[in-house]
């Protein structure tokens, strides 16, 4: 099923030039690139475009674009677009892609990925397509794209499938290369006891996305076609079984491409996996944990990590770990409680955190020289955030 | 093993395609590969492959999907049964055995050759017992011997479970019985893939029957007689059809556009012996259509001396109460006798169970639509098959998941046309015309534009529409309001609990 396309001067007149010229710049160098900034720290003074995806009992789901300035948040645009679950960006263009986390489209059962065009001026949200996944690939939960563009791969949660979408140039997503439906007896936990793809990441330099599936139990890796000579390429290039009853959840990939951390809920705990240079997973340790892990995200710049877990409904804390690259050892550095519902997300955003939380947009002040959390305020009122992605740093 | 053709096997064109040429829409949406299966061993070694490989397995035994089911599988896998079509008794259990492959011509040769049987089954030869059994399957004789799945007794079947093994299975009343009740009627592409259905018991195949074509002139058709021609066809059913009498009688109303010049009944009779040896039932349904100035040829090629009357006695006038017009022919010639089920085409189909004649209204929309300039109407055509008699058992509701079982007619949409571009135009013409129908007040404000409520008993699986799927309440159009659809989620998630087997109407894991 091919994309539907949204155009703003009608489709006979849709080239890639006018489309260019639709975003208002002549390039593209404004935008963040995630895998060629370096480990260079940033200045908590720049003003940063944000989108944010919600949705509450109330809110079948909406965008928002978010202008951040000084830990200060202004929400500039919104778009209703339902269950918003994952965001990821683009690394040349100006376009933020979903996942749509809907059971049905055009009354079938698929999910769906919407290609969402941000205008770095107004911050304004534009649809540029809205790409239906493969029969079946329901409840899209996670989606991460290949550093050079070219691919989307979606863990389909309710389905049990990843799909594979390609990329066009100016970054209009195509109809799945690839379809690879999961089968895996889940845990005892869960209904119904099957594949439940939850979470998906791209490596950042290799052809491999990794995934961990949580009713299934384990973690994939995806090796990814690239190129227009194969639609059939793509495919699990291996497995290894978590703890049974564990529950992975949540996973967060170190810069560099060595280290994998994955959250399990159902017995809370924080594993980590080195990534040999042939893509083979091996484990390395299993920290235990007293509560259970909501979000996991690695500081883009240094060698630490940002661990979530959800003390009450009013109370979450967020944990620092600093990370030993070479072994994979972990060790707990520092705590910050936060008021706010659980947190669904972090991203480091010019020296802070942005935590996507169900009471809202929280910030949170990062220590310059260590990367410690040292406070945090709301930023902005989103209720039911539960996904987040920088746009602009200018 | 199976035959594997890929994209480039010089076969592959041939057979990425069913019988509906709409699938798969394009190139894209194709299947990768089908693999073709010659036995059971075959199609389990096929299951295996595409589930190690994470691909979507389709299911094809004759091909006749009306919808893009099986055709349509982006990078997927066909798993064609055609060549696993063998028709023959188990010695151990002297059950009659017929494996998916079969079609229905070859189904209806061997049991009256061998065994003297029958099974009360379609009228296309071409289609495959696998979807046609699964969806229920009924034709001719199903007034006299209920519907096929009505006498299944045991499947063997396919299954994958929840870590991926592919699980074969012997189902039966008293082996995963949940999952046999599925197998009787609620379609195929949904559990598994039976690679044998199996009947302790078949009915004998009749000696001979009575048929007759009636053709009735659009130019002797007013508005008013048109409409009285469908309420005379309708009434019979919902009258004196329900008499056990006339369960031997099988008739179908061909309604079709005026340019097609005669709209057609063709009707079937033998009695409950398996003879036509008195054929005052057929003679009394057609006396009814007197009125109408039937003809026993086209009218083209027939002069007006050939209508029906009383005084032609060139068949059957040894027979009790003789039917003017009507041929006495053995069973086996009117059944396998007259071909298959029509070229390929570019199609759309839709249906409908009627538990009433029909009301003015509804003979005004039809007439409406098959007397306009239409394109889409040129090339439509809607069967009305008489319904009901021996598959009207509500006790076999909770037995099989065919919850149908009050109506007495049973209508076909039918809509041919030849070119791609023509695509949008027939199908947005098809529903307006099908959904006009069910709109009004004779129909309940929450269900307009479906056959729904008193007079109505939803659509048949068999002759999928995804149009229907545009009603949130769709599976109880297909599947009844009584629970069914609720207890085939429990078995989807009971013996496909990874959503193997699926199309955009399958069962479903929630009620979406």
């Amino acid at each position: 099923m091919r994309a539907e396309r949204y155009f703003f001067e009608g489709p006979e007149n849709f080239t890639r030039r006018s489309f260019l010229l639709g975003l208002g710049c002549a390039g593209t160098s404004w935008l963040l690139a995630p895998f060629a900034a370096g480990r260079v720290k940033h200045i908590a003074t720049k003003e940063i475009l944000l989108c944010v995806g919600s949705f509450t009992r109330e809110d079948a789901g909406t965008l928002h674009s978010v202008r951040m300035q000084g830990g200060r948040c202004e929400r500039i645009s919104s778009l209703p677009l339902p269950r918003p679950l994952s965001l990821v960006r683009h690394p040349r263009q100006p376009i933020v892609y979903v996942a749509s986390g809907v059971h049905l489209h055009a009354h079938e059962p698929r999910g769906v990925v919407e290609a969402i065009l941000v205008d770095p001026k107004t911050g304004s949200l534009n649809r540029v397509a809205r790409q239906p996944l493969s029969l079946s690939a329901t409840e899209p939960r996670s989606l991460a794209i290949s550093p050079n563009g070219e691919r989307l791969v979606v863990a389909a949660f309710g389905g049990g499938a990843y799909n594979v979408l390609p990329v066009d140039a100016v970054g209009i997503p195509g109809p799945p290369a690839a379809i690879l439906k999961q089968v895996g007896r889940g845990s005892a936990s869960l209904e119904p006891k099957r594949s439940h793809p939850a979470a998906v990441l791209f490596h950042p330099r290799e052809p491999w996305a990794v995934a961990v599936d949580s009713g299934a139990e384990r973690l994939d890796l995806l090796h990814v076609q690239h190129g227009t000579e194969s639609t059939t390429g793509s495919r699990v290039a291996s497995r290894i079984s978590c703890p049974e009853d564990s529950g992975p959840c949540g996973l967060a990939l170190h810069s560099d491409g060595s280290l994998l951390v994955a959250i399990h809920r159902l017995r809370p705990a924080l594993s980590t996996w080195q990534i040999g240079s042939s893509g083979q997973l091996s484990a390395v340790t299993e920290t235990p944990f007293d509560r259970t892990p909501t979000a996991v995200a690695f500081h883009p710049y240094d060698d630490v990590l940002y661990l979530a877990s959800r003390v009450s409904s009013q109370l979450s804390r967020l944990e620092m770990w600093r990370v030993q690259v070479p072994t994979g050892v972990l060790s707990r550095e520092a705590e910050l409680s936060i008021r706010c519902g659980g947190i669904a997300a972090i991203e480091e955003v010019s020296s802070r955190l942005c935590l996507a939380a169900e009471t809202g947009l929280i910030a949170v002040d990062l220590e310059t020289a260590t990367a410690v959390p040292t406070g945090s305020h709301t930023a902005a009122d989103i209720a039911g955030a539960c996904c987040l992605t920088v746009l602009i740093e200018s | 093993m199976g035959i594997t053709i890929t994209r480039t096997d010089s076969r592959f064109e041939t057979l990425k395609m069913g019988h509906n040429l709409r699938f798969p829409a394009s190139d894209e949406d194709a299947a990768d590969q089908i693999i073709l299966c010659s036995s059971a061993e075959d199609t389990a070694d096929a299951l295996r492959k595409v589930i190690a490989a994470g691909i979507r397995p389709t299911v094809r035994s004759g091909g006749h999907c009306y919808e893009g089911f099986v055709s349509s599988n982006p990078h997927g896998a066909i798993i064609d049964l055609s060549l696993h079509n063998t028709v023959e008794r188990d010695e151990k259990s002297g059950a009659y055995c017929i494996a998916p492959g079969a079609v229905l011509g070859d189904v209806y040769l061997s049991l009256y050759k061998r065994y003297n049987l029958t099974l009360p089954a379609g009228s296309c030869f071409r289609v495959g017992a696998g979807g046609h059994i699964s969806g229920g399957g009924y034709g001719v004789l199903s007034r006299l011997y209920g519907l096929t799945s009505d006498w299944l007794t045991a499947v063997d079947i396919l299954t994958v479970d929840a870590d991926g093994t592919v699980v074969p299975r012997r189902v039966d009343a008293g082996h995963d019985p949940d999952l046999f009740r599925a197998c009787r009627g609620a379609g195929g592409g949904n559990f598994g893939i039976i690679t044998r259905f199996h009947f302790e018991q078949l009915p004998a195949a009749p000696r001979e029957v009575a048929t007759i074509t009636l053709f009735f002139p659009w130019e002797n058709l007013t508005e008013e007689r048109f409409s009285s021609l469908l309420m005379t066809f309708g009434d019979y059913w919902e009258g004196r059809g329900r008499d056990p009498d006339t369960w031997g009688m099988f008739s179908l109303l061909e309604v079709a556009p005026q340019s097609s010049e005669h709209l057609t009944l063709y009707t079937q009779f033998c009695q409950h012996d398996g003879t036509a040896s008195d054929l005052g039932v057929l003679n009394e349904f057609l006396d009814r259509f007197a009125p109408f100035q039937p003809m026993l040829m086209p009218p083209r090629s027939a002069p007006v001396a050939a209508q029906r009357s009383a005084t032609d006695t060139r068949h059957a006038s040894s027979h009790k109460n003789f039917a003017p017009g009507a041929r006495l022919t053995p069973w086996l010639e009117a059944a396998v006798g007259g071909g298959g089920s029509g070229g390929s085409a570019r199609a759309k189909y839709k249906s409908a169970y009627m538990k009433r004649t029909f009301t003015r209204a509804e003979t005004d929309v039809f007439y409406r639509f098959f007397t306009s300039n239409d394109r889409s109407a040129q090339g439509s055509v809607v069967s009305i098959d008489s319904y009901g008699g021996a598959v009207n058992r509500p006790d076999l509701v909770p037995a099989t998941a065919v919850a149908q079982r009050s109506s007495v007619m049973k209508l076909q949409w039918q809509c041919y046309w030849s070119e791609a571009a023509d695509d949008a135009r027939h199908l947005r013409a098809m529903d307006t015309f099908y959904t006009s129908l069910y709109t009004g007040s004779h129909v309940d404000p929450d269900h307009q534009g479906t056959p729904w409520g008193d007079r109505y008993e939803g659509c048949y699986m068999n002759y999928a529409d995804i149009d229907m799927l545009r009603y949130s309440y769709w599976p109880g159009l297909f599947y009844g309001r009584e629970g069914l659809y609720p207890f085939l989620q429990k078995v989807k998630r009971r013996y496909d609990p990874n959503n193997i087997f699926h199309s955009s109407m399958s069962v479903r894991e929630s009620y979406d």
